[in-house]
C-alpha cells in the first residue's frame, strides 16, 4: 500500500501560492533523499508512493525559510493520504547556499524548450515609455522583435503577431493593446508571473503557430485585513493594500484583501491626457478637436469555502476611445471616431482531491471589438457667406449637417470556451496531463457606406480540441514530453492531429540538452498585413470554410548551461516551415470571399544566445539572435509563386543584440537604475526606384486624370533594408515616503542617444530631381511617475 | 505640468521626427533603372473611338519636369482689382462689364455669383491712376509656398497662439517669394500639369512608333499621334479649382471663363487615323493591341471584349419580381430585358434638397467594378431643354466603385444557371445644402476584363496579372482595355 502527499504552498506574508518551491521527503532521522517534486504554478505539490514509515516533509525555495514537518504514515485500514497546505516564511536574510531557487527547480523539472519566466518586478524594472509593460519587456529577448518603436505586437521567431496565444488567468485575449499598439493591455502591477514559450509548445496549447504568453494575474492579499475586529464583515471581506500610481499621462490604483476563505484583488487605470487637452481649449473658448483615453480594471476573486475546492472568478476590461475633429476653412468637416474594447470574464472550478490527481474546470468568455466611425462633411460654406447669400437671394439658405460621406466599420471576435484539463501522478517518473477544450467563436465583421451596408461577413466556427502529454522519465537525467492534440474546426472537414514531442537530457547535472518537434494548427487569423506599421487594431478572421487551416511545424534544439543560481546560458536553433498561411489579397473580388485572402508558405529559422545574471546588485540579460525569415506566397493568385512572389518576410531582422541590466544603486536608500539597449538589423522595405504618372495616389489609368499624381515605382519586394535600428533606454527608480506612507519615484529616458531609428521614408516627386525624407520611430523622451502606497 | 511643457513633449513626439535625406543615398536602390515604357489603350465604345497613351516613366533624378520656370507664360504676378457684391455696384467700381471693358479690365465671375474687374498686369501705380477704386492685388505671385501669405509660417515667427488666427500679421505676411514679380517655384501656374502633359518628354510621339487596334483578327485601325488627344481636369474638378488653385484674390474665388476653360488640360496620345466608323462599337466582337516603338513589339495578351454599361433603374424596381426576372439568358439578353422593360430611368431626374433625405441614384449591371464620374454645369444650360446654349460640363469629382458583395442587405439575383449575376450600387447625389443646387450629371464607366486588373488592383505595376501588356516574355506596364458609359443627368432644385 502506498500514499501520497499533497498540498499548497503559500506565502505566509499573503497567501499568494509560491511557484515551483523544491519539495522533497525524507527518512526521519537521515539526510537522504527518498522522493522529490515541485510545486507548480498554483503552487501544488504531490509526492506519490510513500509506503509507511516517518519522514521529514522539507519545503524550500530562495526567498523563504525552509520549512520542515515531521509525517507519519502507518500500516493501519484508516491510513489515507495526506493533505498538507504549507505557509512559507518570507526570508529576512539571504541564505542561497541552503535553498533552491524555484528557477532551479524549473531547470530540473521542466521539459520545454525556449521557455522564460518574467515576474512583476523584473517588468517594472525594465525602462519603458510612460508604463511599465509586459510586452515591451519581452521584446528584450532574443526569440522576439517588434516592427517599430509604435507597435508592441510581439513577433515571435518571425511569426505573425496573430500567432502568439496570449492568455490571461487561461483567457485568450484577442487584442491586447492599447494606444494602437503602443502599450499591451496587462498592468504590470496585477501580474503574479508571465510565462513565454517562443516556440515548440506542449500539447495542452493550441490553436497557435508561434508562441504562449500566459499571464498569471495576483490572487490577492488573503492575510492581515485593516478593518477593526469585531466588524460583521470582516470575516466575508476586508482590505489591506491599497496603492496609487501616478505617471505623466496615467493614473493607476489597486486594491486587495481577503475574503471569505480566499482573496480579491482590484486594478484599474485611466490615462487623463484628454482632460489636459479638454482644459486647454477650454480654456480658450473652444471645444476640443481631439480626445483620446484608454482605460482598464482588472478583477478577481479566489475563494475556497468546500475543502479540496477552490472557485476563481476574473473579470477583465479594457477599452480605447479615440475622437478626433479636423475642421478648417474651405476643409470638409471630418469626424473620426475609434472605440475597441477587450473583456474577459471566467470562472474557474479546481479541483484538487486528496488522491493522485486534480481537475480543472473553466468556462470563460471573450470579447473583442472595435469600431469605427468616419463622417466627413464636405458644406464648408461658413456662416459668413451664408447670410451674404441669403441677402443676396433674398431667400433662406438650408445648410444642415448630413455627412456626405459616412464609413463605420465594426470588427468583433466573441469566444465563448469550455475546457476542462486533468493530472495524473502516476508514479515518480511518469505523469499524464490529457483534457478537453470546446470553443465557439463569432467573428463578424462588417462595413458601412453611405448609409448602405457594403461588406458584412460573419463566421461562427466551433472548434473542439483534445489533447494528451505523458511526461515520462525513463532515467533520471532523460526526461520526454510526448504528445498530441487532436482539433477539429466545424469550418473544415477533416480531423487535425498535431504530435508534440520534447526531450530534455542532462549531460551533467547542470547542463541540459533540449530538443522539440512538433506540428501546429491554427484556424483564425487577422489580416493585418506584415507591411503595417502601426497596429492600431486586429481584424480577426476564421480561416474560410473548407479551407486548410494555417499550420507549421517547429523544430527546436537547444542547451542550457546553470552557472549559478540566477545564472545561466543558452542556446537555441530553431527552423519552422509553414505549410499554410494566409494573407490580405492584392487581388480581392469583393463579390468572391475566396479571393480575399492569398495563401502562401514560408520558413523561419534561426539561433538564438540567452545569458541571464543575477547578482546581489545586479541582473539582467544578454542576447544575441541570428534570423532568416522569407515568405512565398501567390500574391497575384495566379496558382504559382514566381520569384517576385519569393522575398523576405517584413519580420526579417537577421542581427539582433538585446540587453536589459537592473542594478541597485543604493539597497538602503532603494536608489535602482535600469538599462536596456537594442541593436538590430533594418527592417525590409520596397524600394522606390522611379516615378510614374498616375489616376490617383493609388490608381494608374487613363480615366479622367491620367497625369494628377506622380507615385512611386518600386523595385523588388523587401529587397532593400532600412539602417540600423538601435536604441537605449534608462531608468532611475527612488523609494521614498510621501506623508509617510511608502512611494516610489521613477524618471525614464527614452532613446538616451536620441538615436534616428528609421520608421519609413517619404518620398516627394513634385520636385526635380525628386526628394526623400525620413519619418523616425521615438526621439529622446522623458518621463517620471510617481507611486504610492496608502 | 503645465500645458506648454505637454505640448513641448507632444511636439517632440510628433514634429521632430522626420529629416531631409539626400536622394544619392538610395542611389543603390535606382541607379540600374531605366526609362520604361508604360501603355494605357483604351477604347471608348460609347464615343466610338479609342485612345492609346503611351508613355515612359520617369527617373528619380530627372530635373526637367520641374524647372520653377514658367515654360507656357501663363503666369500672372499681381494684377488691379475692384469688386462688387451680389450684382450691386460697389461705390467706386466699375458697375458692368462695359465700364469694366472701357478701363482695359476683365469682367470676371466669382463663385458666389458676384463680378469684379480685375486690369491684369499692370503696376501698382497704374492702379491707382484709375478713376475707380482698383487695388493691387497678388494674383500668381503667392511665394515659394503657393499660397497667399504665411499661413504655413514658413518662417516660423508665430507664438503658438497666433497660429490658430488666420488674420494674424505673422500669418498674412508675404512669405518667401512673395510679390517679387518673378515666377517662382511653388507659384501657381509653374510648373503646372498643363506644362507637363503638354511640354514634357513623357510621351512617345509618332516618330517612335507604329499602332494599331484589329478587330475579330482581320480588320485594322490605324493610330497616330495627336498632341491635343484627350482632356483632363485640373486638381480635384471644379471645386478644387476654385479653392486651390490660385484663383483666389482676397477673400473672394474668382472662375473666369478662361478658368473654366483652364480646368481641363489637353495630352497627348494617340487617336485612330480615319478609322470606319462602328470599329469600336461592335459588341461580342475581340479586339487585341499592337505597338512597335523603335522595334520593341507591345501586344496584348488576350482579345478583349466591350463590357455592357450599367442601366439606371427606378429603386422601387430593385426586387426579385421586377429587375429579377431579368436575371435570365446572356448578359446582352439581360441588358436588352432592364432596357425594355421599362426599368430604366428618364434621361433626367429632379431631386429636391432636403434635411435627413436619402436621395440616390440607382444603377445596376452585370459588372463588379466601376468608376463614378460627376459633372456640374455651372450656367445649368445643359439641364434646361428650352436653352439654345450648348452642354457645358465641367468635372465635379470621380471615384472609383464597386458592387457591393452579397448579403442579406444588398439586392443581387442569383442566376439560373450559367447565367451572369446582375448586381445594383448607389450613388448618394444630394445633400441637405441650398449650395447644392445645380444641374449635374453622372456618368458610370464599366470596364473590360484588361482594364479592370489594372485600375483596381493592387498588385505590382509589372505583375503579369495586373498588366496584360507583352514584349516578348516581359510585362510591359499598363494595359489594353475597354470602358464602356452610361449617363443620367439631374437637378437638384
Amino acid at each position: 500500500m502506498s500514499y501520497n502527499v499533497s498540498g499548497f504552498v503559500k506565502d505566509s506574508s499573503n497567501g499568494e501560492p509560491v511557484p515551483f518551491s523544491n519539495t522533497f521527503i525524507s527518512k526521519l532521522g537521515s539526510d537522504k533523499i527518498v522522493k522529490g517534486a515541485s510545486s507548480d504554478i498554483n503552487g501544488y505539490f504531490i509526492i506519490t508512493g510513500l509506503e509507511a514509515g516517518d519522514y521529514i516533509l522539507t519545503i524550500s525555495t530562495i526567498g523563504y525559510e525552509i520549512f520542515k514537518k515531521e509525517i507519519i504514515i502507518s500500516n493501519s485500514d484508516d491510513q489515507e493520504n495526506i493533505r498538507l497546505d504549507v505557509l512559507l516564511l518570507p526570508q529576512a536574510i539571504d541564505l542561497n547556499e541552503v535553498s533552491v531557487s524555484s528557477e532551479r527547480t524549473r531547470f530540473n523539472e521542466k521539459v520545454e524548450v525556449s521557455r522564460i519566466n518574467i515576474t512583476s518586478e523584473e517588468i517594472k524594472m525594465i525602462p519603458a515609455f510612460v508604463e511599465s509593460d509586459v510586452f515591451r519587456a519581452l521584446q528584450n529577448l532574443p526569440s522576439v522583435s517588434s516592427a517599430n518603436d509604435f507597435n508592441a505586437a510581439l513577433i515571435v521567431r518571425g511569426g505573425s503577431p496573430d500567432e502568439n496565444l496570449v492568455l490571461l488567468d487561461g483567457t485568450q485575449i484577442y487584442n491586447p493593446y492599447h494606444v494602437g499598439g503602443i502599450f499591451s493591455t496587462f498592468n504590470a502591477d496585477l501580474i503574479s508571473d508571465t510565462e513565454f514559450l517562443a516556440g515548440g509548445f506542449p500539447a495542452e496549447y493550441g490553436n497557435r503557430l508561434s508562441s504562449v504568453l500566459s499571464i498569471t494575474s495576483k490572487e490577492g492579499n488573503s492575510k492581515e485585513g485593516r478593518l477593526p475586529e469585531g466588524w460583521g464583515m470582516k470575516k466575508y471581506w476586508d482590505y489591506n493594500d491599497i496603492n496609487l500610481d501616478v505617471s505623466l499621462l496615467s493614473s493607476k490604483v489597486s486594491a486587495q484583501g481577503p475574503l471569505y476563505k480566499g482573496s480579491w484583488i482590484f486594478s484599474g487605470r485611466r490615462t487623463y491626457f484628454d482632460q489636459f487637452v479638454k482644459a486647454y481649449y477650454s480654456s480658450r473658448d473652444e471645444t476640443s478637436p481631439f480626445d483620446y483615453y484608454f482605460w482598464d480594471t482588472h478583477f478577481k476573486i479566489q475563494t475556497s469555502p468546500i475543502k479540496y475546492h477552490k472557485f476563481i472568478y476574473s473579470q477583465f476590461n479594457g477599452s480605447d476611445n479615440l475622437f478626433v475633429n479636423i475642421t478648417a476653412e474651405d476643409f470638409p468637416q471630418v469626424n473620426f471616431d475609434w472605440d475597441w474594447i477587450n473583456s474577459t470574464n471566467s470562472f474557474e472550478w479546481k479541483y484538487y482531491p486528496n488522491s493522485n490527481y486534480f481537475v480543472e474546470t473553466m468556462i470563460s468568455r471573450t470579447k473583442y471589438q472595435f469600431d469605427v466611425g468616419f463622417e466627413v462633411d464636405f458644406t464648408t460654406i461658413n456662416q459668413e457667406t451664408i447670410d451674404e447669400c441669403e441677402e443676396s437671394l433674398g431667400e433662406e439658405v438650408e445648410v444642415g449637417y448630413a455627412p456626405d460621406l459616412t464609413y463605420i466599420l465594426i470588427n468583433s471576435v466573441k469566444d465563448y470556451t469550455l475546457n476542462q484539463n486533468y493530472k495524473l501522478f502516476i508514479s515518480d517518473y511518469y505523469d499524464i496531463e490529457l483534457g478537453w477544450e470546446y470553443k465557439t467563436l463569432n467573428m463578424a465583421y462588417s462595413e458601412e457606406f453611405a448609409g448602405t451596408q457594403t461588406a458584412s461577413k460573419i463566421d461562427t466556427p466551433n472548434i473542439s480540441s483534445a489533447f494528451i502529454k505523458n511526461l515520462w522519465k525513463p532515467i533520471s537525467n532523460l526526461s520526454l514530453d510526448i504528445g498530441m492534440r487532436l482539433s477539429k474546426s466545424s469550418y473544415y472537414n477533416n480531423y487535425i492531429l498535431d504530435p508534440r514531442i520534447g526531450l530534455k537530457y542532462n549531460i551533467i547535472p547542470d547542463l541540459a540538452l533540449k530538443m522539440m518537434w512538433g506540428k501546429f494548427t491554427q484556424f483564425m487569423f487577422t489580416i493585418n498585413q506584415e507591411e503595417q506599421l502601426l497596429r492600431l487594431v486586429d481584424f480577426w478572421q476564421a480561416v474560410g470554410e473548407s479551407k486548410a487551416p494555417q499550420s507549421n511545424e517547429h523544430y527546436v534544439i537547444g542547451a542550457e548551461y546553470w552557472i549559478s543560481n540566477g545564472n545561466t546560458i543558452s542556446i537555441e536553433g530553431y527552423y519552422k516551415p509553414y505549410s499554410t498561411v494566409y494573407d490580405l489579397s492584392l487581388v480581392a473580388d469583393p463579390i468572391d470571399e475566396d479571393s480575399y485572402f492569398s495563401s502562401g508558405i514560408g520558413t523561419a529559422k534561426g539561433i538564438e544566445l540567452l545569458y541571464q545574471f543575477n547578482t546581489n546588485r545586479l541582473n539582467g540579460w544578454v542576447g544575441y539572435s541570428f534570423s532568416d525569415i522569407t515568405r512565398e506566397v501567390d500574391l497575384n493568385q495566379n496558382g504559382e509563386v514566381s520569384d517576385s512572389e519569393k522575398y523576405k518576410s517584413n519580420y526579417n531582422k537577421p542581427h539582433a543584440l538585446n540587453f536589459v541590466l537592473n542594478y541597485k544603486l543604493s539597497p538602503k536608500k532603494k536608489w535602482d537604475f535600469g538599462l536596456t539597449g537594442t541593436l538590430t538589423s533594418g527592417a525590409p522595405y520596397t524600394p522606390v526606384i522611379g516615378k510614374v504618372f498616375s489616376q490617383s495616389v493609388e490608381q494608374y489609368g487613363s480615366l479622367e486624370n491620367p497625369y494628377l499624381y506622380l507615385t512611386n515605382l518600386y523595385g523588388d519586394r523587401n529587397s532593400a533594408q532600412y539602417p540600423m535600428y538601435f536604441r537605449t533606454d534608462i531608468s532611475f527608480t527612488k523609494g521614498g515616503k510621501i506623508f509617510k506612507n511608502p512611494a516610489q519615484w521613477k524618471f525614464q529616458i527614452i532613446n538616451l542617444t536620441n538615436n534616428f531609428n528609421v520608421l519609413f521614408y517619404n518620398w516627394n516627386h513634385y520636385s526635380s530631381p525628386s526628394k526623400v525624407s525620413a519619418v523616425s520611430m521615438f526621439p529622446l523622451i522623458f518621463t517620471f511617475g510617481v507611486s504610492l502606497e496608502l | 505640468m503645465n500645458y506648454k511643457n505637454i505640448f513641448i513633449l507632444l511636439s517632440i513626439l510628433l514634429f521632430s521626427c522626420v529629416e531631409e535625406l539626400s536622394i544619392t543615398d538610395f542611389s543603390e536602390d535606382y541607379s540600374d533603372y531605366e526609362r520604361e515604357i508604360r501603355v494605357e489603350a483604351s477604347i471608348l465604345p460609347h464615343k466610338d473611338t479609342a485612345i492609346i497613351r503611351i508613355d515612359q516613366s520617369i527617373l528619380i533624378t530627372d530635373d526637367s519636369l520641374f524647372d520653377c520656370i514658367d515654360d507656357n507664360s501663363n503666369w500672372v504676378g499681381s494684377g488691379c482689382v475692384c469688386g462688387q457684391y451680389g450684382g450691386f455696384p460697389l461705390e467706386g467700381c466699375p458697375g458692368s462689364e462695359a465700364d469694366c471693358d472701357n478701363v482695359g479690365g476683365k469682367w470676371t465671375a466669382t463663385l458666389i455669383g458676384d463680378y469684379i474687374c480685375i486690369l491684369d498686369k499692370l503696376s501698382e501705380e497704374e492702379c491707382n491712376s484709375s478713376q475707380y477704386d482698383f487695388n493691387w492685388e497678388i494674383i500668381n505671385d503667392v511665394g515659394i509656398d503657393g499660397l497667399p501669405g504665411d499661413p504655413t509660417d514658413e518662417n516660423e515667427n508665430c507664438e503658438a497662439e497666433e497660429l490658430s488666427d488666420k488674420n494674424s500679421p505673422c500669418l498674412t505676411e508675404p512669405s518667401e517669394g512673395e510679390g517679387n514679380g518673378v515666377p517662382d517655384c511653388g507659384e501657381p501656374n509653374v510648373d503646372e500639369l498643363e506644362e507637363i502633359t503638354e511640354q514634357s518628354d513623357i510621351h512617345l510621339t509618332n516618330d517612335d512608333c507604329l499602332v494599331k487596334i484589329t478587330r475579330s483578327e482581320n480588320e485594322e485601325c490605324q493610330f497616330k499621334f495627336d498632341e491635343n488627344a484627350g482632356s483632363m481636369y485640373n486638381a480635384a474638378g471644379l471645386i478644387g479649382f476654385a479653392n486651390g488653385s490660385g484663383c483666389e484674390i482676397g477673400d473672394q474665388i474668382v472662375l473666369t471663363q478662361e478658368d473654366l476653360d483652364d480646368l481641363s488640360y489637353d495630352y497627348g496620345a494617340w487617336r485612330p487615323d480615319n478609322c470606319s466608323p462602328g470599329f469600336f462599337e461592335a459588341m461580342e466582337e475581340s479586339y487585341e493591341l499592337y505597338i512597335d516603338c523603335d522595334g520593341k513589339i507591345i501586344t496584348s495578351q488576350e482579345p478583349e471584349k466591350i463590357p455592357y454599361p450599367v442601366v439606371f433603374v427606378d429603386e422601387s424596381d430593385v426586387n426579385e419580381d421586377a429587375i429579377g426576372s431579368c436575371a435570365i439568358g446572356s448578359e446582352s439578353e439581360i441588358h436588352d430585358c432592364l432596357k425594355t422593360n421599362e426599368f430604366e430611368l428618364d434621361e433626367q431626374q429632379t431631386f429636391s434638397i432636403c434635411n435627413d433625405c436619402d436621395n440616390r441614384l440607382t444603377y445596376i449591371s452585370t459588372s463588379v467594378w466601376y468608376q463614378a464620374i460627376q459633372y456640374n454645369d455651372p450656367f445649368g444650360n445643359s439641364c434646361d431643354d428650352e436653352s439654345d446654349e450648348e452642354d457645358s460640363w465641367y468635372y465635379y469629382h470621380g471615384h472609383p466603385a464597386v458592387a457591393y458583395p452579397p448579403s442579406e442587405t444588398t439586392n443581387h439575383f442569383p442566376p439560373y444557371p450559367n447565367t451572369p449575376v446582375i448586381y445594383t450600387n448607389e450613388e448618394v447625389v444630394v445633400s441637405n445644402s441650398s449650395f447644392d443646387r445645380g444641374c449635374y450629371r453622372y456618368e458610370m464607366l464599366t470596364f473590360s476584363d484588361g482594364y479592370k486588373n489594372y485600375y483596381f488592383s493592387q498588385l505590382d505595376l509589372k505583375d503579369p496579372e495586373r498588366s496584360n501588356l507583352r514584349s516578348g516574355n516581359e510585362v510591359i506596364i499598363g494595359s489594353f482595355g475597354i470602358i464602356n458609359s452610361e449617363s443620367i443627368d439631374f437637378i437638384i432644385e
